[in-house]
């Protein structure tokens, strides 16, 4: 049995820890998901999955980057089982407020992701969201950096299309 | 569009993030349960592992969320068992409402059953469950569980299963109201559970949350349907059963478009391209039920849409030997004939 006292002291540390990372956090799951309250869903289940083995990963340092990775994962898994969220309402909910800032540039950048492959815009968004070098991104999606840099070219070209494509019409 | 333009996107899209809605004391608290599970799990393992080595057996263990739906039994198409048919009309709207549920559900709280106007949502040990649901005056009820918020590792055996619709539930094809209140029956008329009212307000992120209304638009949507057309035979139970195929001719080969129809009361579409699952129930004078996700986009391809339309049906009926599905005002939804062999 676990004594009181270290139980304690390791949700004091994940709190702590979930505390000062949270923006960024929902951040990056809102740019992999392109809605924030799926992105919320998808930060809440990779903490959860970090909170099982918090002692271990805090341990062995490097959380950033396991967070990170769990996110993409749990972000690439969903993709993959879109069909488990399938729901069927009764009726449409409540329309969301409209957002602040220009919705046009907003929307541009917003369905120019969603149209992306999952795993590109992983790599897209760890390498120019999260400032993550080649190596590190490829650590986190678990491939090879030769991989992440043809995934950021070919990313990178079908964002400036779809961007251009937006401006046109 | 250079690179740190799309940093600078990246960032300006993220600048004003709404409220949170991360439940830090969730994690937590799922987190532990968890983590008790996997103690509870290891410890499995490990006598798996020792009986293993005994027997010289491997014991080999697969990840998550692999499993496929499993396939819907049509072979040998020899017994289906009919809804236990009320003799008085029984008042279907009486079910909508929001219920506790009393019976042998294998949960170890009693479960909580909404039913709305068309959807069904199951709060449950492991999370809640949302899904579709019908019945008539004859006393015939079928519903399924569709979609699952997983919380625990009950759920997550679940979907390990493919089809999330609780057991009990799956047992249970007919319905009455005895003194006021609902019970479930199976088949064979055994009383599979009962419900008693709770404030149909309780959920309040479902909508409607008007008892009447929701009772109301449950009569609206669910008028009695039209009678089979003159020449057509009534389709029963178990002729039923089996596998169905498009009437065209002029499809490929490669993903015949069909309708499987079990006995178990699953039953399975699929157009070439898209699949839908869903469960089933037929009754006299060829009356059918059914519940049906599509659970694919709708996307074009070269196949027949005929056998999608088996989520609409409300009687079925026979035209020499090709199957003919009625929707609820008596429009014919397409015409199917049986796979031989």
């Amino acid at each position: 049995m676990r004594p009181k006292g270290m139980a304690d002291d390791r949700d004091t540390t994940f709190v702590e820890y979930v505390a000062a990372h949270m923006v960024q956090l929902r951040r990056t799951a809102y740019l992999l998901c392109g809605d924030w309250a799926r992105g919320d869903d998808l930060v809440q289940r990779a903490l959860t999955e970090v909170y099982v083995r918090w002692d271990r990963i805090r341990e062995a340092g490097s959380l950033d980057a396991y967070i990170r990775a769990v996110l993409v994962h749990r972000f690439i898994d969903d993709r993959r089982r879109a069909w488990a969220r399938v729901r069927l309402v009764a009726a449409v909910p409540d329309r969301a407020a409209p957002e602040a800032g220009d919705p046009a540039a907003r929307l541009d950048l917003r369905s120019a992701l969603a149209r992306l492959p999952a795993r590109q815009r992983a790599v897209l968004v760890l390498r120019f969201f999260c400032d993550q070098s080649v190596e590190q991104t490829a650590e986190a999606l678990g491939c090879a950096p030769g991989t992440v840099k043809s995934q950021t070219s070919l990313g990178l070209a079908a964002m400036r299309r779809l961007l251009t494509q937006t401006e046109k019409t | 569009m250079s690179d740190s333009d799309l940093s600078t996107l990246m960032r300006a899209e993220t600048a004003d993030p709404p409220a949170s809605t991360v439940d830090l004391t969730h994690v937590m608290r799922a987190g532990r349960r968890c983590r008790r599970w996997r103690v509870v799990r290891s410890a499995a393992g490990a006598g798996v592992t020792l009986m293993a080595i005994a027997v010289g057996a491997v014991v080999f263990t697969t990840g998550p969320g692999t499993t496929p739906f499993p396939p819907v039994v049509v072979s040998p198409p020899v017994t289906v068992s009919p809804p236990a048919v009320a003799k008085a009309a029984a008042d279907p709207a009486a079910l909508v409402g929001m219920w506790t549920v009393n019976g042998r559900t294998g949960q170890s709280r009693p479960v909580r059953l909404r039913l709305d106007w068309m959807q069904l949502v199951l709060v449950h040990d492991c999370g809640t469950m949302s899904g579709q649901w019908r019945a008539d005056p004859r006393g015939m009820f079928v519903a399924d569980a569709q979609a699952a918020e997983f919380g625990s590792e009950s759920c997550w055996k679940q979907a390990r299963r493919g089809d999330l619709t609780p057991d009990w539930l799956a047992a249970v094809t007919a319905f009455r109201i005895v003194s006021g209140r609902p019970v479930l029956l199976d088949a064979r008329g055994r009383v599979v559970v009962r419900l008693t009212a709770r404030p149909f307000s309780e959920l309040q992120d479902r909508p409607p949350g008007n008892l009447d209304g929701s009772r109301a638009a449950f009569r609206r949507a669910n008028p009695t349907p039209a009678p089979l057309p003159a020449g057509l035979v009534p389709a029963t139970p178990a002729s039923l059963v089996g596998r169905w195929l498009s009437v065209r001719t002029d499809l490929p080969e490669r993903r015949k478009p069909s309708l499987e129809l079990g006995q178990d009361h699953r039953w399975h579409a699929d157009d070439g391209c898209n699949d839908i699952y869903g469960r089933w129930i037929a009754g006299p004078d060829g009356l059918v039920m059914a519940t049906g996700a599509l659970t694919t986009t709708p996307v074009g391809c070269v196949g027949d849409g005929t056998p999608l339309s088996f989520s609409g049906v409300a009687r079925a009926g026979y035209a020499g030997d090709i199957l003919v599905m009625l929707a609820t005002n008596g429009i014919e939804l397409g015409r199917l004939r049986r796979a031989s062999g």
